[in-house]
């Protein structure tokens, strides 16, 4: 039961990172590959503010996700106006500034090595120490912020974030400020991600910067891609078809050294041929893009 | 009253000097055609007016206030309306909601997402729901624009712009690929328009349409103006002549 | 102090001067504006960061050398992405990973299998230029049309991709080509080493010889068409179908040369397929996208700056060189920002905003 705890647990967690970049790439229309470094600073300066510093889970959780918000909010200023080629290249720059940021910094952030021990969540000051409460504590954040997304996209302010990412031209001439909303989109899109980072941190109690790689990213895109980018239930969709497909694959008799590299071999795979053939994912919605 | 003053504009792109010291001057409440042969910097000049790309030198005067660093979208709320040469409607989405975007009180702001919304929606949709009765595509309001015939979604783009409330429409050849029908159509739509009050200006190719249509032509070539005055006096003008036929006199 | 300012006010107007008389499209002037602007960039550097009291002339001197070494091996690398970026108007975000291609492939047949030097070379090359066209021909040709953003995610997952198969194939260890390297004595301080010699001057060569080959060649030729108007250039009969193609052989080409000889001089991991490919990426934005000198200036630039700005002390504190790495990267964002269309490039309204 733990261990269905655990996977349930860890499928809440990715569920919110990936409906947070649906937000800023199916919704936002922007490809912006530092995604997971978003989810790291949540985690990281959750984890930093209760372990080293002795906040509570809940300041330091609020603490990670509004850290990972404003530097979104940072990035997202000078960059939202970026072609999608740019966009990545700056994205990746700022993604691995991060990484090799806390890479080197071993003495705040414990380096390769990580930070371990980081205390579970203790709401009310019971701790939740088993996998079956922190499976329900993340079900009813998940739920949450779930039915908060689902409020956002289904206003006139989702329909006009998609308007953006349907012809940026046309709706500038409209009168939308496209440029503050893409910024709305991505620090929104940013503060998910940054929550279910500090979340993931609390709940695995460990955390070290080999969940920031490039590698990981593209976790994030397939999954994204996969369900069906632009859609709601897409991201919901893929993490459970994701996370099922990645704890099926630990019980097949393969080395670790190899399961690593295969993992990615597979998703990369698996992505490039949704790309040719089915762009729209599985419960797909199509995406256009016009010209000037 | 000039609603539309155009001073000295220069725009290079591309190593050319695509508008090139244009002047001229739009009154309010008329048909104002922008014509000239292929490259001749129509649609730059549209452009320019709407701000989407912006001016080297000059100044863009609208109500007699100055255009110069305002983006499209502000160009956009303070009245001017846009149609594309190739249509740039929502395609994914039906054609009532591309209308419910044009207006500006759609409270699509983000910190809009916090009203009760249910009535306001309603509301909009039947003011969109309006418009596209006046264009008879009512019956196709939920379909998908992107599966509108070619002339239904010129008219959804056309009825888009006027729900954003603009009093300047700028229509970048309204009549090109469109069959007789829905051509008169379009210019039935147009002269409504203009009784409303609105001014329109349109980039076209179609002489005859421009040539009925229009209170008032402005010729471009090369990206300068011209020729400028009724539709009469710039058929006779020998300049014009020249730049569409190569004809010299 | 007076003459450094002097040389470098002369050095930047000469620099400016050259890329403005671009347009004329002469080889020795592009070969000039790569000088000018190395010099450009050394005297700038010397007048920014150096210290007289605190710093050895000699151990600048040396970052110099070797940045010149790096700035050869970037320009190479850079070249191959502006070149595709040209003509398919696409950014190989996998670029890295076929230059670490072409050095593993090299690797194999040269240090594992233990043959000669021009076999392995040949095999190597043969190698990346199959899985090249496989990876044209089934990822790329299916997208042609598709928005932008399809073929960019999917170069994205390329790079993934090929980057954990050397990682499956071939242990994710470091390795170096170690044979026949001497090392030559330059001063007490200054060493360079026989592999870092061959680095510029295939480098420069092979630099010397695209540009012949654009600019004399029919194919060369018809390879600039395409980038510059592909509708004129379809409509002039020019196979672009072959011409798609064969840039991206040569794109690879360039890669696999700069992966091997950075194989010889440097430990090559798997993973450092990101870096080279960010690096790259950042020379080619550097110099100005759409332009072939430009890359090749962003390339020395960023080698230049690379190992100057790690050598100097900025008032007292030197950068350390595990952020090496990220100073391409902040270099590639603070040119995003202030100045997008780069030294040689088109204007920014065009180019990098929507």
């Amino acid at each position: 039961m733990e261990f269905i705890a655990n996977i349930i647990a860890i499928m809440c967690l990715f569920a919110l990172l990936y409906q947070g970049y649906n937000l800023i790439l199916g919704y936002g229309g922007m490809l912006h590959v530092g995604h997971v470094a978003f989810m790291g600073v949540g985690a990281y300066v959750s984890a930093l503010l209760t372990v080293k510093a002795g906040f509570s889970v809940l300041s330091g959780v609020t603490l990670g996700t509004l850290a990972t918000g404003l530097l979104a909010l940072l990035l997202a200023i000078p960059t939202v106006r970026f072609r999608e080629d740019y966009l990545v290249a700056a994205t990746l720059g700022m993604g691995e500034i991060i990484r090799i940021f806390i890479l080197n910094e071993r003495k705040l952030t414990g380096g390769s090595f990580g930070i371990v021990n980081i205390p579970r969540p203790a709401p009310f000051g019971v701790e939740l120490a088993s996998n079956v409460d922190m499976m329900i504590f993340l079900l009813i954040i998940t739920t949450a912020v779930m039915l908060c997304v689902w409020r956002i996209v289904h206003t006139p302010f989702g329909r006009s974030i998609e308007s953006i990412r349907e012809d940026e031209i046309a709706a500038s001439a409209l009168g939308k400020n496209v440029w503050l909303k893409k910024v709305q989109i991505l620090v929104l899109g940013a503060l998910i991600a940054g929550l279910a980072g500090a979340l993931f941190a609390h709940h695995i109690q460990f955390i070290d910067p080999s969940s920031i790689t490039l590698d990981r990213m593209i976790l994030v895109l397939l999954a994204v891609m996969l369900g069906g980018s632009g859609t709601f239930w897409g991201p919901i969709f893929s993490t459970i078809l994701l996370v099922g497909l990645f704890e099926a694959m630990r019980f097949l008799p393969i080395p670790s050294h190899v399961l690593g590299p295969l993992r990615w071999i597979i998703y990369a795979a698996i992505l490039i041929i949704i790309m040719i053939h089915k762009p729209t994912g599985l419960l797909g919605k199509k995406f256009s893009r016009k010209k000037l | 009253m000039k609603i539309l003053d155009i001073q000295h504009l220069y725009k290079g792109l591309g190593g050319i000097q695509a508008v090139q010291n244009c002047s001229f001057s739009v009154t309010e409440g008329s048909i104002t055609a922008l014509i000239g042969p292929n490259g001749a910097g129509k649609t730059t000049m549209f452009n320019l007016i709407n701000g989407i790309l912006h001016h080297d030198s000059g100044h863009i005067l609208y109500r007699e206030k100055s255009l110069n660093g305002l983006q499209a979208y502000q160009r956009a709320r303070l009245g001017i309306g846009r149609t594309f040469q190739a249509i740039r409607l929502f395609p994914e989405m039906s054609a009532v909601e591309n209308v419910m975007l044009g207006f500006p009180h759609y409270q699509d702001n983000f910190f809009d997402i916090f009203h009760p919304l249910a009535a306001h929606e309603r509301h909009v949709q039947e003011e969109a729901m309006n418009l596209l009765r006046e264009i008879h595509l009512d019956e196709k309001a939920h379909l998908p624009a992107g599966s509108l015939s070619y002339g239904q979604q010129k008219l959804v783009e056309i009825m888009r712009a006027v729900a954003s409330g603009a009093d300047l429409l700028l229509l970048d050849e309204p009549a090109a690929g469109v069959n007789r029908t829905l051509l008169n159509s379009i210019i039935a739509l147009i002269k409504k328009l203009q009784a409303q009050g609105k001014t329109i200006m349109i980039v076209e190719h179609d002489m005859g349409f421009v040539m009925n249509l229009s209170d008032h032509v402005i010729v471009m070539d090369y990206g300068k103006e011209i020729a400028d005055g009724t539709p009469k006096e710039v058929q006779k003008n020998p300049k014009v002549l020249e730049a569409y036929l190569g004809v010299k006199k | 102090m007076a003459t450094a300012k002097a040389g470098a006010g002369g050095a930047f107007y000469l620099l400016y001067k050259l890329a403005s008389a671009q347009n004329q499209q002469s080889r020795i002037l592009s070969l000039a504006a790569r000088s000018a602007r190395g010099l450009a960039e050394f005297t700038t550097s010397i007048l920014i960061c150096y210290n007289p009291q605190e710093m050895q002339l000699e151990l600048f001197l040396k970052f110099v050398l070797n940045g010149f070494i790096q700035g050869s091996l970037y320009a190479l690398l850079a070249l191959g992405l502006s070149l595709l970026y040209g003509v398919l108007r696409f950014a190989n975000l996998a670029h890295g990973e076929y230059a670490l291609m072409g050095s593993f492939a090299f690797y194999t047949f040269y240090v594992l299998l233990g043959w000669p030097l021009l076999p392995s070379l040949a095999a190597g090359f043969g190698i990346l230029f199959i899985v090249t066209l496989l990876i044209e021909r089934l990822t790329f040709t299916p997208v042609r049309d598709a928005p932008p953003l399809i073929p960019l995610v999917i170069s994205i997952a390329l790079g993934i991709f090929l980057k954990n198969l050397l990682l499956l194939i071939f242990e994710p260890r470091s390795r170096l080509i170690t044979a026949n390297s001497s090392i030559l004595q330059i001063t007490d301080f200054i060493s360079i080493t026989s592999a870092q010699i061959n680095i510029a001057v295939v480098a420069i060569l092979l630099m010397i010889a695209l540009t012949l080959f654009l600019k004399r060649t029919k194919l060369g030729k018809a390879i600039r068409a395409v980038a510059d108007d592909r509708e004129a250039a379809a409509i002039l009969g020019i196979p672009i179908k072959r011409i798609v193609t064969i840039t991206f052989l040569i794109s690879a080409f360039l890669a696999g040369t700069a992966g091997i000889l950075a194989a010889f001089d440097q430990n090559l991991h798997p993973n450092a397929g990101t870096a080279f490919t960010v690096k790259a990426f950042a020379a080619v934005i550097l110099g100005g996208i759409g332009s072939i000198p430009g890359a090749v200036a962003g390339g020395y630039i960023l080698g230049f700056a690379e190992n100057i700005l790690i050598s100097i002390p900025f008032w007292g504190w030197y950068i350390p060189s595990n952020y090496k790495d990220a100073l391409a990267y902040i270099i590639l964002i603070l040119v995003l920002y202030i100045r997008p269309n780069g030294i040689f490039g088109k204007s920014a309204e065009e180019i990098a905003r929507k």
